[in-house]
């Protein structure tokens, strides 16, 4: 039994000089754009929630009955459109995906409520995106494979690794519900629930976190109060000229008309069909929403009639692009987190 | 043969199983004990414990291709002192290496552990039969600010330590020559209401989480056989544990993914070549689980345990 006494009389020496052992497999530099005690590990480790690297689509045919109030982010690139539903979102937070020559990461963050979707071409180096596992603001961080430099969701800029300070190159990423998608894109593709990775996509893995206003996982600053937690708005992000669109504003559909960073620019939205988006105005004038005439949402005074992902799809100017300003959808309190002070159009 | 009897009395009065450190949200059990036997004994025990944290639940339904793996080691060393028939208390402090692999990162901490200080008083017994009420706490001494080489805080379940101070009650019925000679069983009770931390990963500019694991309800039925051997005894073990969490808590509201039901069949082999010393083995094995939303959990357990007894001397 003297061994007993000097195992235990080791293990006390060992308490005393017990020293951090972490070991990271990827960034290992400290030094962070942003607050790094602001940044908390949210538990299951870098790509502990698997990205889809390979998405399958289905057909409207073949996908068969789907939730028409389900939520879908879209996007649309050379007549080709493609829903990623938010059910599949949830677990997985990043699509690594392409369509055509064009190669994107579609990242969501179920914490913020937020959808955007990026270039992969990095300084000129295709690379796809895996989930961190970190948070900053309660948002996704994002790491590219290529350099494992950790990015910001939200700031939309690379903020600790070798990319740190480049900023993301967004694509247009478009949130509603199913409903008015196959609507306005009849040929789309869905993607389906063959990702590759077991999981229970009926099931939302945080139970009431998206309609309970005090539920904020981690700690978010500036927490602004000006209107509920989750309250559903659009964020457009142009260059400090800031502005934010509840979807309670819209009603079955309106069209706001501003002037944000000298920019002309039009705000379209539906709270009835789900979606709200913006564009910078080309000198169309006195347009209105639209309501059940899809793939339409709103026309101006000359006829021209544009749909959900700013194309002109008839009328006198048919054929023109109306160009996306930066604008994203999410819960009130991250974005008012990542942009503060900014503006809530009343 | 009586002499057997007091070993068995003196070795098979462990009561009190307890959840103690924080490891990777599935603390240690079987180590936390408060030892029962001759007035001012004392009893010094290192125990070692691996657990395998593979399992991914969801609900109650087991999924494939999860990318990540956590396993928990602790070294534990225990000092129990009778103080009298009735009075008995215990210290536990562990040693905590925790690691969580996924495809394409390793992350590992090694810290102290919470120290664990329990009382135990022994309402009643008789010849056959012991009942017992144990209460305690487990203080914040353990290792929180672990961190990633990117100067990132590791989450709170690979922390060494909570952070909190937290409250253990239990209590536990002994029955021996239950049913026939030789066989003993128990049944233990124990709840843990588990403190926050309200400053977990605070800096100088930052307040920092709040976070809590779940309090914890643990229900356990044991039978132990003893068999004599020329050297010694052996004292096989098989156990039903029933175990309820709830959900831990961040900021101020319930954790998703968190808390639940499990029940596990802990099977356990002691021997006492005499009275003072025991070796001890034991795994831990899952039956079910009902938990709350996803998580990773423990498929296995394994454990041995190493006691020596100082001042033998009989009360009985």
């Amino acid at each position: 039994m003297k061994h007993l006494f000097l195992i235990s009389i080791l293990f006390i020496i060992s308490c005393g000089s017990t020293e951090d052992l972490a070991v990271d497999g990827g960034s290992t530099t400290t030094d962070w754009l942003i607050p790094p005690g602001e940044v908390f590990d949210g538990g299951p480790g870098k790509d502990g929630i698997p990205s889809v690297d390979n998405p399958n689509f289905d057909t409207v045919a073949e996908a068969g009955f789907i939730n028409p109030r389900r939520l879908v982010v879209g996007v649309v690139h050379n007549g080709i459109a493609k829903a990623y539903p938010h059910n599949i979102l949830d677990w997985h937070e990043i699509v690594n995906d392409e369509i055509g020559d064009l190669s994107y990461a579609l990242t969501y963050c179920p914490l913020t409520g937020t959808a955007v979707s990026w270039d992969r071409m990095v300084n000129g180096t295709k690379t796809t995106f895996g989930v961190s596992g970190k948070l900053y603001n309660t948002n996704l961080m994002p790491y590219d494979r290529g350099t494992d430099s950790y990015w910001s969701q939200l700031r939309l800029d690379c903020v600790n690794g070798e990319l740190t300070g480049t900023t993301i190159n967004t694509l247009q990423a478009i949130e509603t519900d199913w409903e008015t998608w196959v609507a306005s894109y009849p040929n789309t593709l869905i993607m389906n629930e063959d990702t590759g990775i077991d999981r229970n996509y009926e099931n939302y893995p945080y139970g009431d976190y998206r309609t309970n206003n005090a539920n904020i996982i981690f700690p978010v600053s500036p927490m602004d109060t000006r209107l509920p937690a989750k309250e559903r708005v659009l964020a457009i992000i142009e260059n400090g000229d800031n502005k934010v669109y509840s979807i309670n504003l819209f009603s079955t559909g309106k069209v706001f008309e501003e002037r944000l960073n000298d920019k002309d620019v039009l705000v379209f939205g539906s709270n009835a069909n789900n979606y709200m988006v913006a564009y910078e105005n080309n000198d169309f004038v006195g347009f209105r929403s639209l309501i059940n005439s899809f793939p339409a949402i709103a026309e101006d005074e000359d006829g021209n009639r544009v749909s959900l992902s700013g194309e002109i799809i008839s009328g006198p100017r048919q054929g023109e692009q109306l160009e996306p300003v930066e604008s994203i959808i999410g819960y009130y309190f991250s974005l008012a987190a990542f942009y503060p002070g900014i503006e809530i159009y009343e | 043969m009586k002499g057997l009897l007091i070993l068995v009395l003196v070795f098979l009065g462990e009561n009190i199983s307890a959840q103690t450190c924080c490891t990777a949200g599935a603390p240690m059990s079987n180590v936390i004990s408060v030892h029962d036997g001759n007035a001012k004994s004392l009893a010094v025990t290192l125990s070692y414990e691996y657990k395998s944290i593979n399992l991914l639940i969801d609900n109650d339904r087991r999924l494939q291709n999860d990318p990540r793996s956590r396993s928990g080691n602790n070294v534990s060393l225990k000092v129990d002192y009778v103080i009298n028939p009735r009075w008995s208390i215990s210290a536990n402090l562990p040693l905590v290496y925790q690691s969580r692999k996924t495809v394409s990162e390793e992350q590992t901490s090694l810290g102290i552990g919470d120290l664990n200080l329990l009382t135990q008083y022994k309402l009643y017994h008789n010849e056959n039969i012991k009942l017992f009420l144990a209460g305690g706490l487990e203080l914040p001494t353990g290792v929180t600010t672990h961190k990633g080489p990117s100067g990132i805080f590791l989450s709170p379940d690979m922390q060494s330590g909570s952070g909190s101070i937290d409250v253990v009650l239990g209590t536990t019925l002994f029955r021996e020559n239950f049913i026939f000679p030789f066989l003993s069983t128990s049944l233990e009770l124990l709840y843990r209401r588990n403190g926050k931390n309200s400053g977990f990963a605070s800096t100088d500019n930052f307040p920092g989480r709040r976070f809590g694991f779940g309090d914890e309800w643990i229900s356990t039925i044991g039978f132990h056989y003893q068999i004599i051997g020329a050297r010694g005894f052996f004292t096989p073990d098989v156990q039903f544990k029933y175990r309820n969490s709830t959900a831990n808590i961040e900021q101020q509201t319930s954790a998703p993914n968190s808390g639940g039901d499990w029940i596990s069949l802990p099977l356990g082999f002691t021997y006492h070549p005499n009275e003072t010393k025991s070796i001890r083995i034991y795994t831990e094995i899952p039956l079910y689980q009902n938990i709350e939303g996803l998580q990773i959990t423990t498929d296995f357990t394994i454990g041995i345990q190493a006691k020596y007894l100082f001042n033998k001397k009989s009360d009985y």
